[in-house]
């Protein structure tokens, strides 16, 4: 059975790994999405040498794992660089180039989104490229950032509890520590308490998230998916002869239905 | 391979670092000459290994390692910075000059003296395999060296070659560090975890040794069941 | 040391073991791919079927895993289920623990496909009297294989990224192997460049591959 009475004493060292969790996620992040909105505007400019030098870092930034990225600064780079790089700066350098690489398609794609006539407007007012990108494309681009944003902010979070094969103590490092000093016993209750931590971090945040979405957009589509009362109701009314012919002249051979 | 030997004091070098030259004219650049004309002398260290070096509730550094330390900048005067890493950071302190010596289980071998110098050992551990009690069947070091028997050892440590040498047929799991040797060894994942017998005794007050095999050269590779 | 010490030529020896550790990368990913695609699609179905009970599983597992970081899920196998009496090795460990966090992915996945079918494609195969299985089977489920397949290639990628993290408890994948021989030779530099050049390379072919694959899957008009 889980073993009880050892949780309450290791609480509070748990709380100090989780708040120091959040602490380094923060840091990572802030310089994360920094980094993001410039590699995203790179991406969009005009200049192709930018655009293929912002693409090429997200790109292999993207295609590595976070633990090698990781590996890499906290081992290779001090070796090759002769410097040395203790475990927090490693842990917050490798996260901030994670989630740079990640905010920056996030940007690029909110930019994009907005219809080039926005651009013309401001173009035609006069405005250089700066004002336009900070008065009026970047403010509806944030819009449509906060889905993918917050996924971002979450997927870090969850990607700091690597930290602790570093030796960085974290919310999962402290747990690990708690279990080695307790070894003798069954604590398996506090890896489900970590779980739990990292849980209502991530969840509440993704909640936030959608709170945010919901209040940033109107609703411009009618539903998509399909109500059970609308499932169940019949399309075509009258007599059965009827109802085919009108089902053959509406529908495709594959039974879906054309619109008009 | 020799008596395993622990708790040695890494001096870097200065010949394996500075271009060959006529040395013998100008006063040497060692870090001798840094560290008392600094007044500090820079000791990388790891902590978490009692009782030779941790932190006790206070924070305060304790340990025989830290004595040993205390001991030799009273001898030259000067007053002592230490520098908390883990294993792997220690080698790159030395070599990037972050720190002067490094002090912790540190074994000397010929990979190890490419880049860094070390002293006389002071100390002298025991690599130990440590396995569950209820394993009668591992008793003996012969019986560890059959292929089916996984044992955990902490990355970069000696252990790999140890078992190299006793234990060649067995198969070796690397994991990060301690904790997740004896994580590993306490779920049953692995057969048994090799360490140094400081690191293995940690936490485990209950742990008694069972048998104690010395190899042909007089290196004694302790087992014990916990 | 310094960049000026760099040499690839030491590792050569290595390259062999690099090499089966690249394999078991690709073997541990297919597999977890393999389970959770399938899982994926029963989880989608869950969510959105009439059974409140099914449903609230399906979501509570979405949930829970998608906000549980991959390397606690390996912990609490790899560590946890054997003091319960329950036997899984490391490599058991590492495949199941990568399938169950890519089933919660590819549930999501899977389920934003279903939401982007208008609803006239369900009403017109329900006036043409279709039960709902077949509905799913020959209307539905076809159309949103085709939206979500280059979704799916992200996954798929997702997961060989993620196949990393079970070196952390011990299964000899490739960042196991560079890690091993790392810490005996110190020549992290060449040996992390390397692997990361194999799961660029990886990563890269598989996008490549899938774009090719789905290509013609995905943009081709209904009806054909």
């Amino acid at each position: 059975m889980l073993a009880s009475g050892h949780l309450t004493n290791y609480l509070l060292l748990l709380l100090k790994g989780l708040a120091i969790t959040l602490e380094l996620s923060l840091g990572s992040l802030v310089l994360g999405s920094l980094g993001g909105i410039v590699l995203g505007a790179m991406r969009s400019s005009g200049w192709r040498a930018l655009r293929v030098i912002a693409l090429a870092y997200i790109e292999t930034v993207r295609s590595i794992p976070f633990v090698i990225l990781l590996f890499f600064v906290f081992f290779a780079v001090p070796l090759a660089l002769d410097i040395d790089i203790p475990p927090y700066p490693a842990a917050i350098a490798a996260l901030s180039v994670h989630s740079s690489a990640y905010m920056g398609e996030v940007v690029r794609s909110g930019i994009e989104a907005i219809p080039k006539g926005q651009w013309e407007a401001g173009a035609s007012l006069g405005l250089p490229y700066y004002r336009i990108m900070r008065h009026i494309v970047l403010p509806q681009a944030l819009r449509v950032m906060i889905p993918p944003t917050i996924g971002v902010y979450v997927s870090t979070i969850k990607e700091s509890s690597l930290a602790s094969i570093i030796g960085f103590v974290e919310l999962l490092g402290q747990g690990m520590a708690i279990r080695e000093a307790n070894s003798l016993h069954n604590t398996a209750d506090v890896l489900v308490a970590v779980a739990f931590g990292y849980f209502v971090v991530c969840f509440s945040l993704s909640q936030v998230g959608r709170y945010l979405e919901h209040r940033t957009t109107r609703d411009l589509r009618p539903a998509t998916e399909p109500t059970r009362a609308a499932m169940a109701r019949p399309l075509v009314s009258g007599r059965p002869e009827t109802q085919a012919a009108t089902i053959r002249q509406t529908t495709d051979d594959r039974g879906v239905l054309l619109r008009g | 391979m020799r008596g395993i030997l622990v708790g040695v004091l890494a001096l870097m070098l200065a010949v394996a670092v500075l271009p060959v030259g006529d040395r013998g004219a100008h006063a040497a650049d060692s870090i001798l000459t840094d560290v008392l004309h600094r007044g500090t002398v820079r000791i990388a260290i790891t902590t978490g290994a009692p009782p030779t070096r941790f932190e006790d509730e206070n924070g305060t550094l304790q340990g025989y390692d830290i004595d040993i330390a205390t001991l030799l900048a009273k001898q030259l005067a000067v007053t002592i910075e230490y520098i908390k890493t883990d294993t792997a950071g220690r080698v790159a302190m030395l070599q990037t000059k972050k720190a002067d010596i490094t002090i912790a289980s540190f074994t000397p071998n010929l990979e190890r003296l490419k880049s860094v110098g070390f002293t006389d050992p002071y100390l002298t551990d025991v690599l130990t395999l440590m396995s569950r009690t209820d394993r009668k069947d591992l008793g003996s070091l012969a019986d560890f060296n059959r292929s089916e028997v996984k044992i955990a050892i902490a990355r970069g440590s000696t252990a790999a070659k140890a078992i190299a040498t006793y234990a060649p047929k067995a198969t070796i799991v690397e994991f990060s560090g301690n904790a997740d040797t004896i994580a590993a060894l306490d779920a049953g994942q692995v057969d048994a975890m090799c360490s140094g017998a400081w690191a293995a005794a940690r936490g485990r007050p209950g742990s008694r040794r069972t048998d104690r095999v010395t190899a042909p050269w007089g290196s004694p590779i302790s087992i014990c069941g916990c | 040391m310094g960049l000026s010490d760099l040499n690839l030529r030491v590792l050569i020896p290595y390259l062999p073991v690099l090499g089966w550790g690249a394999l078991r990368t690709l073997e541990v990913s297919a597999l977890a791919i393999a389970l959770s695609f399938p899982l994926g699609l029963v989880g989608a179905l869950m969510r959105l079927s009439d059974n409140r009970f099914a449903r609230s599983i399906a979501t509570v597992y979405v949930e829970v895993v998608r906000n549980i970081p991959l390397l606690v899920v390996l912990y609490i196998l790899f560590l946890v289920l054997p003091l319960y009496g329950i036997p899984i090795n490391a490599l058991t460990a590492g495949v199941l623990g990568l399938a169950i966090n890519s089933t919660a992915f590819t549930i999501e996945i899977i389920r934003a496909g279903f939401a982007a079918i208008p609803a006239g494609q369900y009403e017109a195969a329900r006036s043409l009297g279709l039960h709902r299985l077949q509905m799913l089977r020959l209307v539905i489920v076809p159309q949103v294989f085709r939206i979500v397949l280059p979704t799916l290639g992200n996954q798929i990628v997702s997961v060989v990224l993620g196949s990393a993290v079970a070196s952390i408890i011990g299964v000899s994948e490739l960042t196991y192997e560079t890690q091993s021989i790392g810490s005996s030779t110190f020549r992290y530099f060449e040996l992390f460049t390397i692997a990361a050049l194999f799961y660029i390379a990886c990563v890269q072919a598989i996008s490549l591959l899938w774009r090719l694959l789905t290509g013609r899957a995905a943009h081709a008009p209904l009806g054909t």
